[in-house]
């Protein structure tokens, strides 16, 4: 569904490059949970923004659906892959039923369509649309928040969808309970989903497979036993032992 | 418009915008609309510069014109300073106006040589008109109106000084308040300070209509004045003898351009009727009773004509200029139908300057934050342009076909000033939204127009309408100015009131417009409120 093959990205800065990424390459295969863990500046928020085309790799390529990104039309690419970001991201001008009708009312749906569709989604995230169809943003919680910008992101009903850090701003308990829903919902929807986290337990629960980034290499990918019980370098075992004793946090680990 | 894209933003902010749009658009046709009715008959258009005597003779000229001849005679009166005049009459905006011969030598001819001979300082003036501009100077009023130099009687006396070389030993202690062209001029105060090795420690520029009673009341030693000042008769001022004849004279004579003369050869004749009827007492005279409301311009250049046995047939429309004030709010009554039509002209201004300056701003705004490089050099020039003095503008503008005397070259002035407030708080205004949020709606799939249509524009809106509200308050302040170019509006009895001395007549004017400005700044600050976007606190 996703590869990454050989991609490498550099930024320029006022200071000179770089590297945010170096010859990364992974697979995520159809209806897959990937979970892109790491400390931050490790390279995992700009390889899930290489996947929408926010940016574009300096080297490599990156290919959906067996092609290289740069052969699909852009916006039609986005309108497949759902982006759901930290704090939800929603437009504070726009009711949470226009946030998540927008992109429907854009490709031309009819009034009625987009509210039968705002109604579905906002039950699937465990929204009653009669009470939140109407609120603004500012009205919510954050785990309100979050639901609708996952809502959002499945507006136009996409194979593929990216979340980055789309937990860490919320609290143990509603984090606890958004997981759930959420685990469950992937499991229905079957969606190929990229998690960019930095909480260890959140990757470990939600996604069947996990890659560990650190300074835009990559370093591990496999399912959490793997990572708990074989980790292949004493980087990845400070990582991991660090991150499981203080989940929600990021972990301190100096390599 | 389909509904699919009306949705995200609220449809009467949408409504609103195509409003203003609309209403922008028709205010724009009407200038154009309104220059195209004019019906093509004889006509002459006499200008004045923005002092009593000049708009006095230019009066008396255009009645001489009325009532012995069928050509229509249009007025210009007030405009600015002699360069707007000057520029007025050059680019055929105006067809005459009354100049001075020391004006012309120094200011227009920039001659550096000193003039002191009366006769040869004309023909050398009318001659070098002709050939130059193809302007031509009819036979003078028969008075010259030279600066001189006035004190208070009392504290003339006291310090002893009756010549402009007795001011060298107080020039340390006087406090000298002088018109700002004077204190400009080569043949005002620099050429005087050279001649008489003059250097007055505390000198400053104020508006003449101010300085008599900046000097009677202690606020100022000295100022500047003309020989035929009408308000000579009425404070006990002393004029400075000029012991080094450094001021050249200053005959007024009547300038028009040649080819109107030309086309309309019997107003050579009528006009030279009016030679050498004026002297300087009478001048003074004439203008004192303007001044102290004993007759409008229209009445008192009639009462002349009629003196001199010049008085035709026609009588010329009555003018509203100069009433006897018996007080404020009795004056203000009396004007209420005046001051009406005067704001309309002047809403209609800055209306249209606006509407076309948010026409052209928000879409360029717009287009910097799609190309920051730009933004830089634009926002830069837009505010090097908001430094050019607005009279400067003026001037600059007038010689510009099309634009011209008028409200052309108001609209165009006040839109040059309204430009920067607003392309700068389109700019920031969508600068200012969340990178979060621009990188989410990218992120989702909306294209660069839909991102700035449904995201980045309704979340601007309340800065920019901020911006609108800088332009169009500054606008209204400004409009003021435009009466300098014969565009009307409530600067028109300010100018007046300043010239005739009239504080209730300048009050009649700055509080109508002091009073608009509020009111549409807080009329603007509620828009403001209704465009910001419901779902933000």
């Amino acid at each position: 569904m996703i590869d990454f093959v050989c991609v490498g990205k550099t930024y320029r800065t006022g200071k000179g490059t770089v590297v945010a990424l170096r010859e990364f390459t992974l697979n995520i295969g159809g209806g897959e949970c990937m979970g892109l863990i790491g400390p931050s500046g490790s390279g995992k928020s700009t390889a899930l923004r290489l996947v929408n085309r926010l940016v574009d790799p300096t080297s490599g390529s990156v290919r959906f659906e067996g092609r290289d990104l740069h052969s699909h039309s852009l916006v039609e690419l986005r309108h497949k892959i759902g982006y759901v970001v930290q704090d939800g991201g929603l437009f504070p001008h726009l009711t949470v039923a226009e946030n998540v009708g927008l992109l429907c009312r854009l490709v031309g749906q009819t009034r009625r369509e987009v509210s039968r569709r705002v109604s579905t989604l906002l039950e699937l995230v465990a929204l009653e649309p009669s009470e939140f169809a109407p609120r603004y943003p500012r009205e919510l919680s954050g785990g309100q928040c979050q639901r609708v910008g996952v809502a959002r992101a499945l507006a136009l009903d996409p194979p593929c969808v990216l979340l980055d850090e789309p937990f860490s701003a919320l609290d143990p308990l509603t984090r606890d309970a958004i997981h759930g829903d959420f685990e469950r919902l992937v499991q229905t929807l079957g969606k190929t989903v990229l998690l960019v986290t930095h909480d260890l337990r959140e990757a470990f629960r939600l996604a069947r497979r996990c890659a560990l980034l650190h300074a835009g290499g990559l370093m591990q990918v496999g399912n959490a036993a793997a990572f708990l019980e074989h980790p292949e370098t004493p980087f990845v075992e400070t990582f991991v032992r660090e991150g499981m004793r203080q989940s929600g946090s990021a972990p301190h680990v100096t390599a | 418009m389909s509904q699919r894209s009306s949705l995200p933003m609220r449809p009467w902010v949408l409504g609103l915008i195509r409003a203003f749009v609309i209403l922008a658009a028709i205010a724009t046709c009407l200038p154009i609309a309104w220059a195209r009715t004019e019906a093509p008959v004889a006509k002459v258009t006499i200008g004045s510069k923005n002092f009593t005597e000049n708009r006095l003779l230019a009066e008396i000229m255009a009645q001489m014109i009325e009532a012995h001849t069928s050509i229509e005679v249009e007025r210009r009166p007030n405009l600015g300073g002699s360069t707007i005049a000057f520029t007025a009459l050059q680019s055929g905006a105006i067809d005459a106006y009354p100049e001075y011969t020391g004006t012309a030598w120094s200011v227009h001819l920039k001659r550096q040589d000193p003039l002191r001979d009366p006769l040869r300082g004309f023909i050398e003036v009318a001659r070098a008109y002709e050939s130059r501009y193809s302007l031509t100077w009819l036979a003078p009023f028969g008075f010259s109106n030279s600066y001189a130099l006035a004190m208070r009687e009392s504290s003339a006396r006291t310090r002893g000084i009756t010549r402009i070389s007795d001011l060298l030993r107080h020039q340390d202690t006087l406090r000298a308040g002088v018109s700002h062209e004077f204190l400009n001029r080569s043949d005002g105060y620099p050429g005087l300070a050279t001649t008489y090795g003059l250097n007055i420690a505390d000198l400053r520029g104020m508006e003449h209509g101010l300085a008599y009673d900046a000097l009677r009341d202690g606020s100022v030693d000295l100022i500047d004045t003309w020989t035929t000042d009408g308000k000579l008769l009425e404070y006990d001022v002393r004029l400075l003898e000029d012991d080094a004849h450094f001021f050249p004279p200053y005959d007024a004579a009547p300038v028009f351009r040649s080819d109107t003369l030309a086309k309309y050869p019997e107003i050579v004749a009528q006009i030279e009727r009016l030679a050498f009827r004026l002297d300087e007492r009478k001048m003074r005279e004439l203008n004192h009773r303007v001044e102290q409301g004993g007759g409008s311009f229209a009445e008192t250049a009639r009462a002349f004509l009629a003196e001199e046995g010049l008085t035709g047939g026609g009588s010329p429309p009555a003018t509203l200029d100069s009433q006897a004030s018996s007080g404020f709010w009795p004056l203000l009554w009396s004007r209420r139908g005046h001051t009406l039509r005067l704001s309309l002209q002047h809403i209609y201004l800055v209306l249209v300057a606006v509407g076309l300056a948010t026409l052209v701003a928000v879409p360029a705004g717009l287009l910097l934050t799609r190309k920051p490089v730009l933004a830089g050099p634009i926002l830069g020039a837009a505010g090097v342009v908001q430094t050019i003095p607005s009279l400067a503008l003026l001037a600059f503008l007038i010689p510009i076909p099309g634009f011209g005397l008028g409200d052309r070259s108001a609209i165009a002035a006040l839109f040059v000033y309204a430009i920067l407030p607003i392309i700068r708080n389109t700019y920031a205004g969508v600068h200012a939204v969340e990178p979060g949020l621009v990188d989410a709606a990218r992120g989702m799939g909306l294209s660069e127009f839909q991102m700035l249509r449904h995201v980045e524009l309704p979340l601007a809106l309340p800065t920019i309408m901020a911006g609108i509200r800088t332009a169009t308050t500054v606008s209204i302040g400004v409009a003021t100015l435009a009466a300098f170019i014969g565009a009307g509006g409530l600067g028109d009895p300010i100018l007046t009131g300043l010239q005739l001395s009239d504080i209730h007549l300048v009050l009649s004017g700055a509080l109508p417009a002091a009073s608009l400005a509020l009111v549409v700044d807080f009329a603007l600050s509620r828009v403001e409120g209704w465009v910001k976007p419901q779902g933000l606190a």
